[in-house]
């Protein structure tokens, strides 16, 4: 059975690594500042919770060191706009915790750890496919903090040998995505909202065209990375597809699923300023061929099918 | 055999602590700032040197890691005037130095930790003899520092059973001492005279103050680390060695070095520098707890300090 420590475990993502983990019958930690309460029952009762903020070494080490884990899931990070706003907060979690991460994964001979990055840490001025080894020149701190981190954890697999691999995603879509969690993180709220029976206001185009991965399938390439053969893995930082859509085809796909959803459009023009010129990085299409031919990913869910699995999430949720 | 990690081992007390360590055949690492010291020349090739900083936490616990210790004697820290002058670094070092040894400590499992304290984190308003358990009202940064790290120590045992043990050292006499605070004129009469140069002692030739031997602070850690633990009633024991007086220094270092040259000219402000400290620390606690006794009296500490600059004419000529 494997053993396995998850680093932000109680947010979207890291619950979603959970479950698959947990369906696997691992023994999984997570850390998180986040106390059990915001974890969903199924998950709460079946894990080990430590509480701990990565950017305090200390606490990275002891809960390396209780959990014996043979997996790191490193996907705790400060997002934007928070990083945007406090930089300094921005450096200590998201460098200074990757940091703490691999010296606790170093010094405590653990095994794999994988680590969330994102197509962010990319530049504003890409190609139409963005290939996996593209020049990495992020115009945001949050982008910059996850190209040290690509960095660092590099450096820590050619220099000491530590098994890390990473994964570059869009923007996420999923359920309990926390408001102010990112620019981009309307995308969610508006079906998670609409879900709870709540009006929903979008501030920016209906033609604005985005491309996201749903959170199930950014879980499972995470897991997927991890289990991977390393032998097949020709490179340690992978470019991962989704989907595109267009802010009126989110807005279908949220109508369909929950019918007589409130959303109307309030235009921002500062709002559509900031996704247009901080968020080429998920306009522009990753090339996830070495992805697809290393390890055999490939996203299973839709745009639609990823809206009903949010909706279905939530309505569970409220039940 | 055990292995020993001695932070700032390439300083003054970290040497005669390896040399002793060495003597009982015990392994030795050391972690220091420093690339190397002259003082090492002739053992260096058996002590490991392990470089790095104490303020910085994965450079501790990789040396921790890496030596394998099973004590850690945690001598690295700044000094005054250091300390005196940028504060700041002076906390880093001390405090959160001390904070990184305890931490690593109790991640690796490290069966002791030694440290080294100062009469110094006492203040002006103490009783003439210092009892073990005086008020600690630090008068400078150093001080300041190292009560922190006494009460951070005690915490770690507390609550983690981390083997913390201290001591706390008066003015040290002996070679290798290289500062210029207010006791160096202890090691600086003996040296020069044994060196054939000429010396000024900047006190008065009553002015007295608390001396301990080098080798008998390296043997205070190294007997209260032997000790057994039900033997101790506390975790920070003042050791003391003698109250030698400036005449009292000069006889000694006459009766080493029977030519010496060595006048008084005292200097009002630093002989109020000396008058700052305790004169002499009650140490009935490590007497009584673990059988602390000084092997050297004055005659004998400055004889034997004598003998050691002579034997390092490639340091001291």
């Amino acid at each position: 059975m494997g053993r396995s420590l998850i680093t932000g475990g109680a947010g979207m993502l890291g619950k979603e690594i959970a479950r698959l983990l947990l369906a696997d019958n691992e023994d999984v930690t997570l850390l998180d500042v986040a106390p059990a309460s915001r974890l969903p029952k199924d998950i709460r009762e079946r894990v080990t919770l430590i509480r701990g903020d990565i950017a305090n070494w200390a606490q990275v080490l002891e809960a390396v060191k209780t959990a014996r884990p043979d997996t790191i899931y490193h996907v705790a990070a400060m997002m934007p706009p928070a990083c945007e706003i406090d930089h300094a907060a921005g450096y200590a979690v998201n460098v200074g915790g990757t940091f703490n991460v691999l010296e606790a994964a170093r010094l405590f001979d653990m095994g794999t750890i994988v680590y969330s990055s994102t197509t962010a840490t990319f530049g504003s001025e890409l190609p139409e496919v963005v290939p996996n080894d593209y020049v990495q020149r992020p115009p945001t701190m949050y982008g910059t903090s996850k190209v040290c981190s690509e960095q660092l954890g590099l450096h820590y697999q050619r220099h000491y040998g530590l098994d890390f691999r990473a994964v570059r995603f869009l923007s996420i879509l999923g359920p309990g995505r926390v408001r102010g969690s990112g620019w981009s993180a309307y995308t969610s709220l508006m079906m998670e909202e609409t879900a709870r029976g709540r009006a929903f206001t979008i501030q920016v185009a209906d033609s604005l065209r985005l491309r996201f991965i749903y959170v199930k399938d950014a879980a499972l390439s995470l897991v997927q990375l991890a289990r991977a053969n390393a032998d097949a893995l020709t490179t340690r930082v992978y470019n991962l597809d989704g989907f595109s859509a267009s802010t009126q085809e989110l807005v279908n796909a949220t109508r369909k699923n929950v019918p007589g959803a409130q959303i109307t459009f309030e235009f921002d023009p500062d709002y559509q300023h900031v996704m247009e010129t901080q968020y080429v990085c998920i306009q522009k299409q990753p090339d996830d061929s070495a992805a697809r031919a290393d390890w055999d990913w490939h996203p299973h869910y839709t745009l639609d099918e990823a809206v009903r699995d949010l909706v279905e999430d939530i309505r569970g949720s409220l039940e | 055999m055990t292995k020993n990690l001695i932070t700032g081992g390439l300083g003054f007390i970290g040497f005669h602590l390896t040399n002793l360590l060495l003597e009982k055949g015990e392994e030795v690492a050391i972690f220091d700032v420093a690339a190397g010291s002259p003082l090492f020349r002739n053992i260096q090739d058996r002590v490991t040197l392990i470089r790095g900083d104490v303020s910085n936490w994965s450079q501790v616990l990789d040396a921790v890691r890496t030596s394998g210790a099973d004590c850690i004697y945690h001598a690295g820290a700044m000094l005054p005037p250091g300390t005196e002058q940028n504060p700041q670094a002076a906390f880093n070092i001390n405090v959160n130095g001390t904070y990184n040894i305890l931490e690593a400590a109790r991640m690796f499992d490290v069966k002791t930790v030694m440290f080294v304290s100062t009469l110094a984190t006492f203040g002006r308003d103490v009783p003439s003899i210092v009892p073990n358990d005086a008020a600690q009202h630090p008068l400078n940064m150093y001080g300041v520092t190292k009560v922190c790290c006494e009460r951070l120590g005690e915490f770690y045992q507390r609550r983690y059973g981390v083997n913390f043990r201290g001591v706390r050292l008066t003015a040290i006499l002996g070679m290798g001492r290289v500062d210029s605070a207010q006791s160096a004129f202890l090691y600086k009469s003996g040296q020069e005279a044994a060196i054939g140069r000429p010396y000024s002692i900047y006190v008065d030739p009553d002015t007295s103050i608390a001396v301990l031997y080098v080798k008998d602070a390296a043997w205070g850690l190294y007997d209260l680390k032997n000790a057994p633990e039900e033997k101790l009633s506390t975790r920070i024991y003042n050791l003391y060695g003698m109250t030698a007086t400036g005449q009292g220094i000069r006889d000694a270092v006459v009766k080493a070095v029977p030519d010496a040259v060595i006048d008084f000219q005292p200097d009002a402000q630093q002989i109020k520098l000396v008058q700052n400290l305790p004169e002499k620390l009650d140490d009935a606690l490590a007497r009584s707890d673990w059988g602390w006794a000084p092997r050297y009296s004055l005659d004998e500490a400055i004889a034997d300090f004598v003998g050691d600059i002579r034997s390092r004419p490639d340091i001291y000529a």
